[in-house]
């Protein structure tokens, strides 16, 4: 830390140079201004006009990083305030563009989480190298991590890197997987697994790139592992359960983001493999529902989207007994067979199940392409049936009971 | 927005303080920035031993002037004009500069160094050997530093007595003494000037035009007798010739060769690996006993153009410091390789051997100036090329001449 403090000594001494602190000077005077202007509202209505003044701020940077060298001064930094400005601008500008082409929120959100952050962090190394150099600045031993020295550069990695591979890793493997998606054909839920797989994999290797960069030793992993041994047997065994869950499940395949679930009797959709739970979506009253893995990996899970995505549906229904069975059959199949959105192949089939008390019991059973229409469709075909028997002049009778009243 | 006004509120009242200065309290270090060229490309060996004596300097300067605090930064000679530009464009080039005379000329012709305000009244007690050479008016562009020259050196176990003149380095070489010789032309003219053909390789390859002067057919005959030495030189199976010198460093640590040209500075590398089988000795002299004049190296210290008044003076006192007999003398004795510039350190010669060898052959060496020996560091590639189609016969003496001269009048 000593040395640390050496070295941010040694930049003192240089920005407290006349030359440099003029610069500063010049460059806190452009961005007052600017500020200025956009405090009083001018820029904030119209993004294109902020851009553009940013473009007039770096032009402004660059004009006076040439002006001060014809007057004898060094204008290296203006000119690097400029860089950096012109640099900014063009993200800003990139900024607007996206959220024109993709989903606003999503990519402020992506913004804020993941550009902001690593702008700053390369601006910052940026000045530093044009300062002083990263390289040295980089080997200051800070502390001792398991008798190793652990450098500035390397504690800056421990502090920064998973942080920007769990964060940046998500858009590129997000546009890994469309590409994959397209050139193998693979279906959503496939591709959200590759997708997190692949997440998964780069934040691992970042890991592993990461220990074996600040110089972790074998029988420092040996002693991570024991202490998180213990741990996982006291603590956090749940939450390794379900990471381990979640990860097997990716693996084997049975489980993936957008397959249809019946979970306590209701039928909801995967939409999102986490490491400790699966968020389903019930479709009944639009909740989401947070599912611990490990609740997949030890219990029944049924599934109607597992060799293929169509879903058996069945209306049952009451006929007079005075109706032949057979017409009614043949009317429940045409009205089945004129709904668009029941399948041709299979065939949809009625059969006669039971001789009830007051009806003839029948059951209409069709298929669907989508698991998750069949309340939907249930209800046309209900609808569409009571119309058919009204045309076709068949009763759909109430509950009836004969009494005989002893004499 | 509020917080980013605070923010700006902050910054300008950091900036007050800054422009202003802190009234009252302790007075803060003096901070100096020092850039130190610690060598051409892979030069690895002066490298470690330019670093480990910079650290000595600094260490005790800093002993010595409480609250001032020194920052070493170590380039190769590559890359210290560019890193110096860049820093300079920002205002925050370094203080004081220590490099070769090459890459010190290029600064000074650039302004990226300026002269010295050392009066003589300061620099005179000091008797600094060749200070004349940089003297632009009442002040001086460069003060030397240190000298560093060159030497043969050998395995005692392999070759009991070092040859004495060129002729006899290529009879050991025939009995079999493995012999590695660089080709690089500002390290190989010391067999140049067995021949007399140094100097007027020298005049021929200036840079300035004032002091440039073409060969005549005397000059022309021993510069043809020279490289038809290197040609028959590499004949010699057990005589290689090597790219560089770090090169041939390495080669005899590690027992691969028996005797080189070496720079002084290799000698702790050296020794730390060979031990007491390694000897220094005098560059083998010409075949009519002319002695060897190598080109010595010397370290000159330059002051930055950014500093303030206050890091000028604590620049100059630093200049001083490590100019001064006690830091002269210390840096000789404990930075094997280097010799005082300062003339009032007397170099044990009775005591040391190495140290007398290192006096001998600086004494007939020849030391750079920025006006003289820059034209060699500048050609060093093409020369390189050339001295190779020499030993390896591709070209024959008189072409390759023809070569030099013509490199001679382009502009480098």
């Amino acid at each position: 830390m000593t040395q640390l403090l050496y070295v941010i000594g040694g930049w003192i001494g240089l920005v407290s140079r006349g030359s440099v602190v003029l610069q500063v000077l010049v460059a806190v005077a452009l961005l007052l201004s600017y500020r200025v202007w956009r405090f009083r509202g001018r820029g904030s209505r119209r993004p294109w006009r902020a851009v553009l003044a940013k473009v007039v701020l770096a032009a402004l940077f660059g004009l006076a990083s040439l002006l001060l060298p014809q007057l004898g001064m060094a204008g290296g930094l203006l000119g690097l305030f400029g860089q950096i400005t012109a640099i900014w601008t063009a993200l800003a500008a990139l900024r607007l563009l996206l959220r024109r082409a993709a989903d606003a929120e999503a990519v402020e959100a992506f913004w804020q989480r993941a550009v902001l952050p690593l702008f700053l962090v390369l601006l910052l190394l940026g000045l530093i190298h044009r300062l002083d150099g990263l390289e040295e600045i980089g080997r200051v031993p800070l502390l001792k991590l398991f008798d190793q020295q652990l450098s500035l550069a390397n504690l800056l990695l421990v502090l920064g890197l998973p942080y920007f591979l769990v964060v940046l890793s998500e858009l590129p493997v997000v546009l890994l997987g469309e590409v994959m998606g397209r050139l193998m054909g693979m279906g959503s839920g496939n591709r959200k697994a590759l997708e997190l797989i692949t997440r998964y994999v780069l934040i691992g290797v970042g890991g592993i790139w990461l220990a074996d960069r600040i110089g972790l030793n074998a029988n420092a992993i040996a002693a991570i592992a024991g202490g998180l041994s213990v741990g996982l047997g006291f603590g956090i065994k749940e939450v390794f359960s379900n990471f381990v869950s979640g990860l097997w499940l990716l693996f084997e395949g049975s489980v993936h983001p957008g397959d249809v679930l019946i979970l306590d009797g209701e039928t909801c959709q995967v939409r999102k493999l986490g490491l400790r739970a699966t968020t389903l979506w019930r479709d009944r009253d639009n909740a989401e529902l947070v599912v611990p893995n490990q609740n997949f990996f030890t219990a029944t899970a049924t599934t109607y989207t597992g060799s293929d995505d169509r879903r058996r549906g069945q209306v049952l229904i009451g006929a007079s007994y005075q109706h032949d069975p057979e017409q009614v059959i043949a009317v429940l199949e045409e009205v089945a067979r004129a709904h668009p959105r029941v399948l041709t192949d299979p065939a949809p089939k009625a059969f006669l199940v039971d001789y009830g008390s007051s009806s003839i019991d029948y059951a209409l059973r069709f298929w669907m392409a989508d698991p998750m229409t069949n309340l939907g469709l249930s209800s046309e075909l209900r609808r569409s049936i009571w119309h058919a028997f009204k045309e076709h002049g068949i009763e759909i009778p109430f509950p009836q009971r004969v009494v005989h009243q002893a004499r | 927005m509020r917080l980013r006004s605070r923010a700006g509120a902050g910054l300008a009242m950091a900036m007050a303080l800054l422009v202003g200065g802190c009234q009252g309290g302790p007075k803060p270090p003096e901070n100096l920035q020092v850039a130190i060229a610690t060598g051409v490309g892979s030069d690895a060996v002066v490298r470690s031993s330019l670093q480990r004596l910079a650290s000595q300097m600094a260490t005790e300067f800093m002993r010595n002037n409480p609250g001032t605090n020194l920052h070493l930064r170590f380039l190769s000679e590559g890359e210290l004009l560019p890193n110096l530009r860049d820093h300079s464009s920002l205002g925050a080039g370094p203080d004081v500069v220590i490099s070769r005379v090459a890459s010190a000329a290029k600064l000074s012709s650039e302004g990226l160094v300026v002269p010295s305000n050392l009066s003589p009244k300061e620099l005179d007690p000091l008797r600094i050997q060749f200070l004349s050479r940089f003297r632009q008016g009442n002040r001086f562009a460069a003060i030397p530093f240190l000298l560093q020259p060159s030497l043969a050196c050998y395995d005692r176990a392999r070759l009991p007595t070092p040859p004495a003149t060129l002729d006899a380095l290529l009879s050991r070489a025939a009995e079999g003494v493995r012999v590695g010789l660089p080709l690089e032309m500002d390290e190989l003219l010391w067999s140049a000037s067995g021949f007399g053909a140094s100097q007027p390789l020298l005049q021929l390859l200036e840079v300035d035009q004032k002091i440039r002067r073409p060969l005549n057919p005397t000059d022309r005959a021993k510069v043809l007798a020279w490289l038809g030495w290197l040609y028959r030189a590499n004949v010699q199976p057990a005589l290689q010739f090597v790219d560089s010198s770090d090169e041939l460093v390495h080669k005899l640590a590690t027992r691969q060769l028996d005797w080189i040209s070496c720079n002084a500075t290799a000698i702790s590398h050296l020794r730390r690996n060979l031990g007491s089988r390694l000897a220094v000795a005098l560059l083998p002299s010409g075949p009519d006993g002319q002695p060897a004049e190598p080109i010595a190296r010397q370290l000159l210290l330059s002051f930055g153009r950014d500093s303030t008044p206050n890091q000028r003076r604590v620049a100059e006192r630093f200049a001083l410091f490590v100019l001064n007999d006690f830091s002269q003398n210390n840096l000789m004795v404990r930075a094997v390789g280097n010799m005082p510039v300062n003339q009032n350190v007397i170099v044990p010669v009775k005591e040391s051997p190495q140290l007398a060898t290192m006096e001998r052959s600086l004494e007939a060496s020849i030391v750079p100036s920025f006006l003289q020996g820059t034209g060699l560091r500048s050609r060093t590639e093409a020369l390189r090329h050339l001295l190779k189609q020499d030993v390896y016969g591709e070209q024959p003496p008189d072409k390759v001449l023809q070569g030099i001269e013509a490199l001679s009048n382009a502009t480098p």
